[in-house]
């Protein structure tokens, strides 16, 4: 299996441990990840220009080299999936081929690593993989942009593949009804004291269920629930302390990795009882 | 075929018929030379519907350069003053043949051809030609010109096969006096009562016991009487009707035969209980150890036990003790059939699956459909009448939530309001107040909708019993760990955003047609519109009745209302069909095949699929009333022996040859299904090129390379066939007449299509004919471009 | 807050046209204002006109009120409205595409503020540096100050490098961000 990888801005930043446990997870099962050349930004939320948003995601799905397109960021795949869409308007796919060297042809077809794994890997060749089933509880959030609008992958309010996927690796996915709740991230620098609040209600709720950690498939949701965590428990005066993990982190436990190469160590919230409880070393 | 037409003797035997079907082909055109052959030409303004986009005066001055026809223009030629103008030129001699322009002869026609029998015309001497919905409403208002032209040639077509039309009479069927009401439900049930007066009946039901949704009703609104018990007496007096056959779980399997003279095929699922035989003691129930037989409920109609299989051990303890043998294992499904002259639909609603809106968590413990809320308060309740949470506990805060799954454009929902939940949420909400009086009761609508008689009186009361309204449509409804569930939702008069808990919620699902509403229709030749309801003959006028004229429908399966308005439905219908069934006989259109020449080689016997035709003496021979006149015989004769009367070769080629004289068009031959759809996008306004000229026919199977290549020749730049019948003995050779046709016209080079519309596919129909005109016009265009250098590569020749 | 009364002056038909010929424009005349849109929003709350109001606003013409709302800068672009709405209007994309007009109109906010920001790290380097973006918004946005012990911990983490990542040749970038101005003339 082999992809056209795009990482987006935040794997060599924020998500610096989803980066890691990527390429741990990825490489062990043989799934060939190639790093687009030169890429650029998908434009984010912040860009405001749908326009130049469009050509910027266009250039990316340019270099996509007749592969599938593989991005672990729910907002570069909702920008491509979106950008996708509406370049199959030739118009204004000429329109933005004027701006580009290498032209789009239409055909390239992004896909979050989520989707890698649980539709093109399948989960049966993952659960061979597993080494050490997780007997823990967790909570599924997939955030808003995975599956809105709208795409093939999941349904936009009711997505399964992440249940489905902890599942897979012997634990037990809760019932979370505010899987695919906003969290805020995108107005944290504009508007901190909103950001967190809705942090807050994913957190309490999480918490609420009495899971073991929240998994996400998102570096700007775990920047929101990890990194902020500690800010919405002081500002609101609660205590949460719920481990934060990327999917990737998820199986790479279940396929037993250290938890140093999968990058747990570098979490704001301590990871080290969930690792205790599965028991992995740290 | 209407009721001003009378067919020559009252029963016509079939011999005689059959001898009329074998003419000689120089009957056909004496008749077409008889008389002088004045046709008038009569058009209508239809106020500015059709003068503002089309320039009749033109139309008039260029149709009386030909000394034969009179031309007139009317405001309103549906009007008496319009009317007496034609029934005066008829009387006065002055017009023997009478073409109308005005509006689809869908409206109008029955109007017109009954006021030229009382002239003494001949009512088939009379057609009109569609200048409203198929010319004036669907083009652009800008190209007068190019709608000027194609009426003008619509017209001229129309007067060239006015000119040869047999002055013919519907033939005469005797009929079947006795209806299938499909459905047991309120709508069905008042139906059959009703029509019992005077006719058989037959009424059948899916379920295993009569009263539909109804008897799974508490209280009916608005005068909050129980349901059961206004209904009980009507299902109990269906059983004990001498004149009404009343069998469950029964299904339509099959449909055959023609209007007024069906023989269906019923399905009957097994009971394993005779009901004939079952005195309700319950023994049975008494000695099964698994529970799986069983009385439906105790007011069931029949009253008699039934198993259910899926639980049976198959022990046979209820066979031994029951004291009537009424049991028996082994019953398998069973097929019968009758025999019935009119049907009426009544399948009613089924509510939607609220699964699909996921942001209301359905199914959730705690979270009902309005449907499942009565029926824990009705005859059928499985919880003893009481509302009950799943713990068992009385809910004490109750929320309604309107709209779920109806008013939705997305596509994912229904477009239409399903009409009566504003009331019957009120009634429920009603309801819990009085079960429990300091119990909250919130109504969360988008618009209260309570219109007609005693309904706002009804909101009143239910606002003075403290029910709490809130306007806003629920956002998302969050179950929570202790059971409860949060609403959340924006109250829209003040436009805050809220969040309640409450115990329960009752959803208030989209009301769709039921389940299989489709097939019955389809079996039945009548049409179901984009919502899935069954299409009226009239929206307005003929409520009851459907473009089938032996096929009534009554209740939800003509859309959501209450049982008031099932009721009023039921008693229309059954009236309807009592004079339908009245008449004795039904009149059949005599455009029939007949066969002019005959080798006897058999070839239109095989391809009859209504077996009407068959070698009697080496000739083949037409049973007319078998015939459905859909022509499939016409192209399948080898030496051009057979035509349809009105609509041979001939006639049709004189009328495409008078379409395309003015300027060269697409030429869409359309069946009446598909015609209705042409109407349907006229209405709608939904706008499509001038260069289309429909041509109605019975059937596109009547067409052959003939006539198509006859189309090229007068200079049509492309054909399409456009059939909307859903009947598969037909449809499943459309597509060996397309492929036929179009190699046997592939000379001429131009574009030929078939395209399968039904009824309901508007706005597929136009887009089709838009995309088709554009083909066309861009194949003529190159075609006599390269005509044009070849032209002139060839100065040699 | 003082509401003036809607008069014929208030309304800008010029308005109206503009954002209903666009794609998500056209649905927005069959708003039935159920208010399922206010309901999901996760933000409404915060907002000066609810995405249902806004709507209503945008049918009316109003203007001035609608491209200076903080609605379109609070919106988390959740698509919740979006994927709810019974008449398949889209207010996410909406307010996407109010923006660029407010931007147009000269509205400024913090939100602009940062929109501004982010475009110009995209355009000179191609790809969003954390760092970057935050210490060229501090610049004018005082109040950032306060995220500094935050700032610190990601750092340790190695989850703020300073080393900031750059595209080899961002030219391409330009005729990209030059596809709006584009995009505008050609309607």
């Amino acid at each position: 299996m082999k992809y056209s990888y795009y990482p987006g801005c935040a794997q060599h930043g924020t998500a610096v441990d989803y980066r890691i446990s990527v390429g741990a997870v990825f490489g062990r099962l043989g799934i060939d990840l190639e790093e687009v050349k030169n890429w650029n930004c998908c434009g984010a939320l912040h860009v405001p220009d749908r326009t130049v948003k469009t050509g910027l995601c266009a250039r990316t799905l340019a270099s996509a080299r007749g592969l599938d397109m593989a991005t672990p960021c729910n907002l570069c795949y909702s920008n491509l999936m979106r950008a996708r869409v509406a370049l199959q308007d030739s118009a204004l796919r000429t329109m933005v081929n004027e701006a580009l060297i290498e032209k789009y042809d239409g055909n390239t077809k992004p896909k979050h690593l989520l989707e890698v794994i649980v539709k093109d890997l399948g989960l049966a060749k993952l659960t061979e993989q597993v080494k050490r089933p997780l007997k823990i509880k967790a909570v599924p959030y997939y955030g808003c942009l995975l599956t809105r609008p709208e795409n093939d992958f999941d349904s936009p309010q009711n997505p399964k593949s992440l249940d489905e996927l902890i599942l897979s690796l012997g634990a037990e996915p809760v019932k979370y009804y505010y899987k695919t709740k906003c969290c805020g991230g995108p107005i944290l620098l504009t508007d901190e004291d909103i950001a967190l609040g809705l942090a807050k209600e994913l957190l309490v709720m999480a918490k609420e269920t009495g899971a073991d950690c929240i998994v996400v498939t998102c570096p700007m949701c775990h920047l929101q629930l990890d990194a902020k965590q500690k800010a919405v428990e002081s500002k609101f005066n609660i205590r949460i302390d719920l481990s934060v993990i990327y999917f990737t982190q998820l199986m790479g436990l279940a396929m037993g990795f250290d938890p140093k190469e999968l990058g747990l160590s570098q979490h704001l919230v301590p990871t080290h009882k969930l690792i205790a409880k599965i028991g992995g070393r740290q | 075929m209407t009721e001003n037409e009378q067919p020559l003797v009252k029963e016509q035997k079939e011999e005689t018929i059959r001898k009329e079907s074998t003419i000689d082909k120089s009957a056909i055109e004496e008749s077409a030379k008889k008389g002088s052959k004045k046709i008038g030409v009569y058009l209508c303004r239809c106020g500015g519907n059709i003068a503002d986009a089309v320039d009749l005066q033109a139309v008039a001055d260029n149709l009386k350069e030909d000394k034969n026809v009179i031309v007139n223009i009317q405001d309103y030629l549906c009007s008496s003053v319009g009317q007496d103008k034609i029934k005066n030129d008829i009387e006065k001699g002055k017009v023997d043949r009478v073409v109308i322009g005005s509006c689809s002869p869908k409206l109008h026609l029955e109007t017109f051809r009954g006021m030229a029998k009382n002239a003494g015309l001949n009512p088939r001497l009379l057609e009109i030609t569609n200048i409203r919905e198929q010319a004036s409403w669907v083009h652009d208002k800008e190209d007068k010109t190019g709608v000027t032209s194609k009426v003008l040639g619509l017209i001229k077509g129309a007067a060239a096969r006015m000119g040869s039309i047999e002055p013919l009479s519907p033939l005469a069927k005797t009929l079947v006096d006795r209806t299938l009401v499909i459905g047991g439900g309120i709508a069905g049930i008042t139906t059959a009562l009703e029509l019992s007066d005077s006719h058989d009946v037959i009424l059948i039901e899916k379920k295993p016991y009569l009263g539909g949704h109804m008897i799974g009703l508490s209280k009916t609104f608005p005068t909050l009487d129980c349901s059961q018990c206004i209904l009980t007496p009507r299902m109990v007096a269906v059983h004990n009707n001498p004149r009404i056959s009343m069998l469950t779980q029964t299904q339509v399997a099959d449909v055959q035969g023609s209007p007024g003279d069906y023989s269906i095929t019923l399905k009957h699922s097994p009971r394993y209980v005779d009901i004939g035989k079952c005195i309700n003691c319950g023994a049975c129930a008494r000695k099964c150890p698994t529970g799986a037989i069983f009385l439906p409920f105790a007011q069931a109609v029949p009253q008699a036990y039934m198993i259910d299989m899926s639980k049976c051990s198959n022990c046979g303890a209820c066979v031994k003790i029951c004291p009537r043998d009424a049991i028996n294992l082994e019953e398998k499904e069973e097929t019968s059939a009758i025999a019935v002259g009119a049907v009426a639909i009544a399948t009613g609603f089924e509510p939607i699956d609220p699964t699909f809106i996921e942001e209301y968590n359905y199914p959730s413990p705690n979270i009902l459909t309005a449907i499942e809320f009565e029926e824990m308060l009705s005859a059928k309740s499985k919880t003893g009448m009481r509302l009950q949470k799943a713990d068992g506990t009385f809910p004490n805060r109750v929320a309604f939530v309107l709209c779920a799954g109806s008013r939705d454009f997305t596509g994912k929902g229904r477009k239409h309001c399903s009409k009566v939940c504003c009331i019957y949420s009120q009634k429920q909400a009603q309801l819990v107040k009085k079960m429990k009086e300091d119990s909250q009761a919130w109504i969360f609508y988008i618009d209260m909708r309570s219109g007609g008689r005693r309904f706002e009186e009804f909101y009143h009361h239910t606002q003075e019993k403290g029910v709490n309204y809130v306007r806003g449509k629920v956002a998302e409804i969050l179950p929570k760990s202790d059971g409860t569930l949060m609403v959340q939702y924006e109250d829209t008069n003040l436009g805050r955003k809220g969040r309640e808990i409450f115990d329960m919620v009752i959803l208030c699902p989209a009301l769709i047609p039921s389940t299989g509403t489709k097939e019955i229709a389809d079996k039945l030749g009548v049409s179901i519109g984009d919502d899935g309801f069954i299409e009226e003959k009239h929206v307005k006028l003929d409520p009851v009745n459907t473009l089938n004229q032996s096929v009534f429908a009554a209740g939800c399966v003509l859309g959501p209302k209450d049982i008031h308005d099932s009721v009023t439905e039921g008693i229309s219908a059954a009236h309807k069909v009592s004079q339908f069934l009245g008449k004795g006989m039904i009149l059949i259109p005599p455009e029939k095949p007949v066969i002019l020449e005959c080798n006897g080689c058999g070839d239109c016997v095989k391809a009859c699929p209504y077996n009407a035709l068959a070698l009697e003496g080496g000739k083949a021979l037409l049973s007319p009333l078998a015939c459905t006149g859909c022509g499939i015989c016409v192209p399948a004769c080898p030496i051009k022996g057979i035509e349809i009367r009105n609509f041979t070769r001939d006639q049709v080629k004189a009328q495409l040859q008078g379409i395309l004289s003015e300027a060269p068009g697409v030429i869409v031959f359309i069946d009446p299904y598909a015609y209705a759809a042409a109407d349907i996008a006229g209405v709608n306004r939904k706008q499509y090129s001038s260069l289309v000229r429909l041509v109605s026919i019975p059937s596109v199977h009547i067409l052959d390379a003939d006539v198509v290549n006859a189309a090229f020749e007068y200079g049509a730049t492309g054909v399409m066939l456009i059939e909307g019948i859903t009947d598969e003995k037909l449809t499943s050779r459309s597509d060996d007449l397309y492929k036929k046709l179009k190699k046997d016209t592939r000379k001429h080079k131009k574009p030929i299509r078939y395209s399968h519309i039904e009824t309901a596919q508007y706005e597929k129909l136009t887009d089709l004919l838009n995309v088709f005109a554009s083909q066309a016009g861009a194949k003529a265009q190159k075609m006599s471009r390269k005509e044009e250098i070849s032209d002139k590569e060839d100065p040699v020749s | 807050m003082k509401k003036e009364p809607i008069i014929p002056e208030s309304r800008d038909p010029a308005f109206i046209e503009q954002v209903i010929k666009t794609p998500v424009g056209e649905k927005i005349p069959t708003c039935m204002q159920c208010g399922i849109c206010a309901g999901s929003c996760p933000v409404s709350q915060e907002m000066d006109y609810s995405p249902r109001e806004l709507v209503r606003m945008v049918q009316l013409g109003l203007k001035k009120e609608v491209l200076s709302s903080s609605t379109i800068w609070i919106c988390t672009t959740c698509f919740s409205c979006s994927v709810r709405c019974p008449r398949g209007i889209h207010p996410t994309e909406l307010m996407e595409t109010l923006k660029p007009i407010a931007i147009a109109e000269g509205i400024k906010n913090r939100n602009v503020k940062f929109d501004n920001v982010f475009s110009d790290v995209i355009k000179t380097n191609g790809r969003a540096s954390e760092f970057l973006l935050i210490s060229k918004y501090s610049l004018t946005e005082p109040g950032m100050i306060k995220q500094l012990p935050f700032g610190l911990s990601m750092m340790v983490k190695g989850k703020l490098p300073l080393s900031i990542q750059r595209m080899e040749n961002t030219r391409e970038l330009e005729a990209i961000f030059n596809l709006g101005e584009k995009s505008r003339e050609k309607k």
